[in-house]
């Protein structure tokens, strides 16, 4: 038989545990939630209005995405995450390097897949917590009808704002995918990193002639 | 990366770009530009309504009974109500289609995916997923109604359509992918295992590392 005093002890303790779990961590997070609906929405909102806009030339439309890719995410960490282990042992100039080139590779693989684009309806669905962030589920259905896209947003507090670490399209994860092609990419070339910071500068320079 | 056979595979997946370059997309384009939407909605909803006593037989395996109910239900609504398949009119009540196949099945009886495998015309998969598709293929209570060179010919037909229909579908996704990507045979690779996943897990997001949390 325990001993009831302990056990009153430990019920007291396990119950006010359980309330400052309850009552201090939720307003928080809840503030968390909304503010990263509300950062995915604005994002999503400009986005629209910039495919809206079809008299933009690529390059000024490249321009707001990288101000609103620069914004909006976390890159560096993106960045570190889709480099996998090679970030380790990656010298200070090849970081930067990659960093660099990672910024404007993905500016343009967004362009390429948002220029197809136009009037497309876009909804935030859900917010819920996630690990120590938030998660907003949006929708984007399309005017020519079809089954609309399901997006989620995973979002990480980033120096006092909501960023994006990672975008969810059709339960696909964009970052995951990227760390298993960059880690390919090194493979085929000697496990160098050189090597990826030139394949990312050749794609580059493919997507810019197209 | 579980992918022993990398070298052979790359060798088949750029067989399969070849092929679906001069053929598979070529008709797909052909498709869907010639046939009006209106009757590639009819195709797609009639193979999806066809194939599903496969998705049932699997519900009832993976015992998702409440799933196997929502199948059935479809299944007479549509071929009733449907005319034989050709409209999705459960789904316009909200029942949504859902697909299972042997290969889900095994996964969630345990059994592990095994190496990444590159099939000649059928694209990506792994042992699990094989296996799962030569049982499936034997799964069809059709197959056994009518006398087999009907039924041979129908299957070969009717899946030719079905894929072409499908493949119609994706012209802008994979166009995308290809275009992007830095390794177009990493990227699919990467692809196909998480779609598996999505689909074993029924539509629930599979948990994915978030950039960042491991720091």
């Amino acid at each position: 038989m325990p001993n009831p005093f302990s056990r009153r002890v430990f019920v007291a303790m396990s119950s006010a545990a359980m309330a400052a779990w309850l009552l201090l961590p939720a307003p928080a997070r809840a503030a968390g939630e909304a503010e990263a609906a509300k950062v995915v929405e604005s994002m999503a909102n400009t986005v629209l209005k910039i495919l809206a806009d079809k008299s933009a030339s690529r390059q000024a439309r490249e321009q707001l995405f990288a101000e609103i890719l620069n914004k909006n995410f976390d890159v560096p960490t993106i960045a570190r995450f889709t480099l996998g282990r090679a970030w380790n042992d990656a010298s200070p100039a090849q970081r930067d390097g990659y960093l660099a080139v990672f910024r404007q590779y993905i500016v343009k693989t967004y362009v390429v897949q948002l220029s197809q684009y136009s009037g497309e309806q876009f909804k935030v669905t859900k917010t819920e917590a996630d690990g120590e962030g938030a998660v907003v589920h949006t929708m984007v259905s399309s005017p020519s009808g079809g089954n609309p896209v399901d997006i989620k947003w995973r979002m990480r507090m980033t120096g006092g704002a909501m960023k994006v670490r990672d975008v969810v399209i059709q339960n696909i994860s964009m970052s995951l995918t990227q760390r298993n092609e960059f880690a390919s990419v090194m493979q085929q070339r000697n496990n160098s990193v050189d090597g990826l910071i030139q394949a990312l500068k050749d794609k580059v320079a493919e997507l810019d002639r197209k | 990366m579980n992918d022993p056979l990398e070298p052979v595979n790359r060798q088949v997946f750029a067989f399969n770009i070849w092929l679906d370059d001069n053929a598979i997309k070529p008709v797909a384009i052909a498709y869907r530009r010639n046939v009006p939407e209106f009757f590639q909605d009819r195709i797609r909803d009639f193979f999806e309504n066809y194939k599903s006593p496969v998705t049932f037989a699997n519900d009832v395996l993976q015992l998702e009974f409440g799933r196997a109910a929502e199948t059935a239900t479809r299944f007479f609504i549509n071929s009733v109500a449907g005319v034989g398949g050709l409209f999705d009119v459960a789904g316009q009540y909200g029942l949504k289609r859902h697909k299972e196949d042997f290969g889900q099945t095994l996964a969630v009886w345990g059994m592990p995916e095994g190496p990444y495998l590159m099939l000649p015309l059928l694209g990506p998969s792994n042992p699990r997923d094989v296996a799962g598709m030569v049982a499936d293929s034997f799964a069809n209570p059709w197959s056994y109604l009518y006398p087999s060179s009907v039924w041979v010919n129908f299957t070969y037909v009717g899946d030719a359509i079905f894929w072409i229909d499908v493949r119609a579908r994706n012209i802008e996704n994979l166009d995308d992918v290809r275009k992007n990507s830095l390794d177009y045979y990493a990227a699919i690779r990467s692809l196909y295992r998480q779609y598996r996943q999505s689909e074993i897990l029924n539509g629930k997001t599979p948990s994915t590392p978030v950039p960042g949390d491991d720091e």
